[in-house]
């Protein structure tokens, strides 16, 4: 087996607030290989947008107790500033909100071509030369005009596209990318999609993808990694997970998903997972699902953490009490 | 404006009265008010006023007997050089603080910074004036105090007329500038590994300077105030100077074109912060490159 790209063991993240510290993050454990698209799926407040940040860098001071690296070094420094972001190589980042993502008094071509002459150590026209190469590789018609458009000219798949061009300006191995999609329409939605996934071949990229839509899962990623209150309960092959689903939380967040293929009204799924996620400030004792879990052992499942993630065969792993016993 | 200025002017007293302090005899009074026109009806002599300003005469002083142009044309350079020289100040020390302010908040440096923009904020233009002179004028003797005959006189009233613009431009940069520095793109910019000084000139500072130079830009109105009294502490030879010295006397046509050619300078400024606000942000500009849609 390749050893992993990315590499992350025992990521926690706690947020100051003014109702005290809150435990965005509680020990997060994934890999992502080379090539690979991992989905980091889960609720709001799971920690997968949390987790990806912390990983480029960019959330802040709180981090703690980790060990990241990005093929086989270490890259994890616990004291980051808000301004002195240390330098990922290797590492790009596609934000979730591109209204707000691009620096809205700037030229697009300036703000790509800032990253471009970072990591490329290049000047004047060889930078604007990169720059409209990279707007034509995101499927953007006229790239020079792109390049001399303000954020707000253009359309939201537009500026999707350029952040990404943006994240591709800094060369990277792995591309970190917080709910892509999410924030466009569903045509355009497909269209970047099948950018990411025309990236991944061309450059052999491996993705961290951060999602809720169980739809992009299953369309671009290779494996799944599914968090819930601050942690990864389950892990494995796209297919095999979405097919069997090990964890009850897994099980239960498949079966909130909508589908087509009921009539009006039947089997509602928010039967299926009652309650809320947990409140990070007081973590329910034991496993942190089993409040919500509909087939929580008591004595079991609220005494003690869930045991260590079990292998389920291959690439897969879940961690829960009842499958453990 | 012109009928205020007018009709204020006239309210307020007669400039006979002013000039000459042994009084006047009733005949001399009459002679002086007929040679200035101020023995005619008020509508006539409002209609004489704005008559005169459509052909560009705005009068000839009462007090110095010399047309009204020549007085403040004489006094101009003056107060350009103390507004001007307190605006670079301004900006000079303003800017740098207001980034340590934001940069440095909770801090040591942060709090100095902060502390210096608050007593500059507190303290009126006159005392600080004052302050200045007693200081650096009387009791150490560095600094002349009183005129304007050499660059050294002017270091002390741009000190003073600058000293409230930097604080307001350091609070509205600090308060900027942690906007900005939450925002998404901020965010973005250190993804993509650019350097912390990057960063924070590039496009924390670049994006919350805009803003504050607009406001500044409409502070200079207050900097116009302000150099009103600044002229007279000084003793500059000034446009203020010679505004308040026409007051005091009650010199009708210096009056009117003072307060004539400040509301002008007003309306210029806010004119020109209008314009600015285009020049910083591409949002507001016009008529620019047209939306463009997904292809």
């Amino acid at each position: 087996m390749t050893p992993p790209l990315l590499s992350v063991r025992g990521l926690g993240v706690t947020f100051a607030t003014p109702f005290g510290p809150v435990r965005g993050l509680d020990g997060a454990d994934f890999d992502v290989a080379p090539g690979e698209i991992l989905a980091l799926v889960g609720e709001s407040g799971s920690g997968k947008s949390v987790a990806s940040l912390a990983v480029m860098g960019v959330l802040g001071p709180g981090g703690d107790g980790a060990r990241v690296q990005v093929e086989g070094s270490a890259i994890w420094d616990a004291k980051v500033d808000l301004l002195r972001a240390p330098h990922r190589p290797g590492l790009a980042m596609v934000f979730q909100e591109p209204m707000t993502a691009l620096n809205p008094v700037l030229r697009i071509g300036r703000t790509i071509g800032e990253a471009v002459a970072r990591h490329d150590g290049v000047r004047g026209e060889a930078v604007t030369a990169r720059v409209t190469t990279l707007l034509a590789e995101m499927g953007l018609p006229d790239p020079a005009r792109v390049a001399r458009a303000y954020p707000h000219e253009l359309s939201g798949g537009m500026r999707q596209r350029a952040l990404i061009a943006l994240a591709m300006a800094c060369r990277p191995r792995l591309l970190i990318a917080d709910e892509p999609t999410t924030a466009l329409d569903s045509t355009v939605q497909a269209r970047v999609l099948g950018l990411l996934a025309g990236l991944r071949r061309s450059h052999g990229l491996a993705m961290l993808l951060v999602t809720h839509d169980f739809g992009v899962v299953a369309q671009i990623a290779d494996r799944v990694a599914v968090m819930y209150g601050g942690r990864v309960v389950e892990t494995g092959p796209v297919a095999a997970l979405l097919a069997h689903p090990a964890h009850p939380y897994t099980r239960a967040l498949l079966a909130a998903v909508p589908r087509l293929d009921l009539a009006r009204g039947e089997a509602l799924p928010a039967e299926e997972m009652p309650g809320t996620p947990p409140d990070p400030r007081h973590p329910p004792p034991g496993c942190r699902f089993h409040p919500r879990c509909a087939v929580a052992r008591p004595g079991l499942c609220d005494s003690g953490p869930p045991p260590a993630p079990q292998a389920l065969g291959p690439g897969r792993a879940a961690a829960c009490h009842l499958l453990a016993a | 404006m012109l009928v205020v200025t007018f009709a204020g002017a006239r309210i307020s007293g007669n400039p006979f009265d002013y000039l000459y302090d042994d009084g006047l005899t009733a005949e001399q009074r009459a002679e002086l008010s007929a040679e200035f026109g101020l023995d005619r009806p008020l509508p006539a002599q409002f209609a004489a006023y704005v008559g005169a300003l459509a052909t560009g005469n705005f009068g000839v002083s009462i007090a110095q007997r010399r047309p009204v142009l020549d007085l403040y044309a004489e006094a101009l350079p003056s107060t350009l050089v103390l507004a001007v020289s307190a605006f670079a100040l301004t900006l000079a020390v303003g800017l740098p603080l207001g980034v340590l302010a934001a940069v440095r908040r909770g801090r040591f440096w942060g709090g100095v910074a902060m502390g210096v923009a608050f007593l500059g904020y507190a303290m009126p233009h006159f005392v600080l004036a004052i302050i200045l002179v007693l200081v650096f004028g009387l009791a150490l003797s560095w600094l002349p105090s009183v005129g304007g005959d050499t660059p050294w006189h002017y270091v002390l009233p741009t000190v003073t007329l600058a000293a409230g613009l930097v604080a307001s431009v350091v609070r509205f940069l600090r308060g900027e500038m942690l906007e900005v520095m939450g925002q998404d793109h901020v965010r973005t910019a250190r993804a993509t590994g650019l350097s912390g000084p990057r960063v924070l000139w590039g496009h924390v500072a670049r994006n919350a300077a805009l803003p504050v130079l607009t406001i500044v830009g409409l502070q200079l109105n207050g900097l116009i105030n302000g150099s009103l009294i600044i002229e007279t502490v000084f003793a500059l030879p000034g446009i203020g100077q010679t505004f308040v010295g026409a007051v005091q006397v009650r010199d009708y046509p210096v009056l009117q074109f003072g307060v004539m050619a400040y509301a002008l300078v007003v309306v210029v400024i806010n004119l020109g912060v209008d314009a600015l606000y285009a020049v910083a942000d591409p949002r507001i500009r016009r008529g620019g490159a047209t939306r463009m849609a997904e292809a």
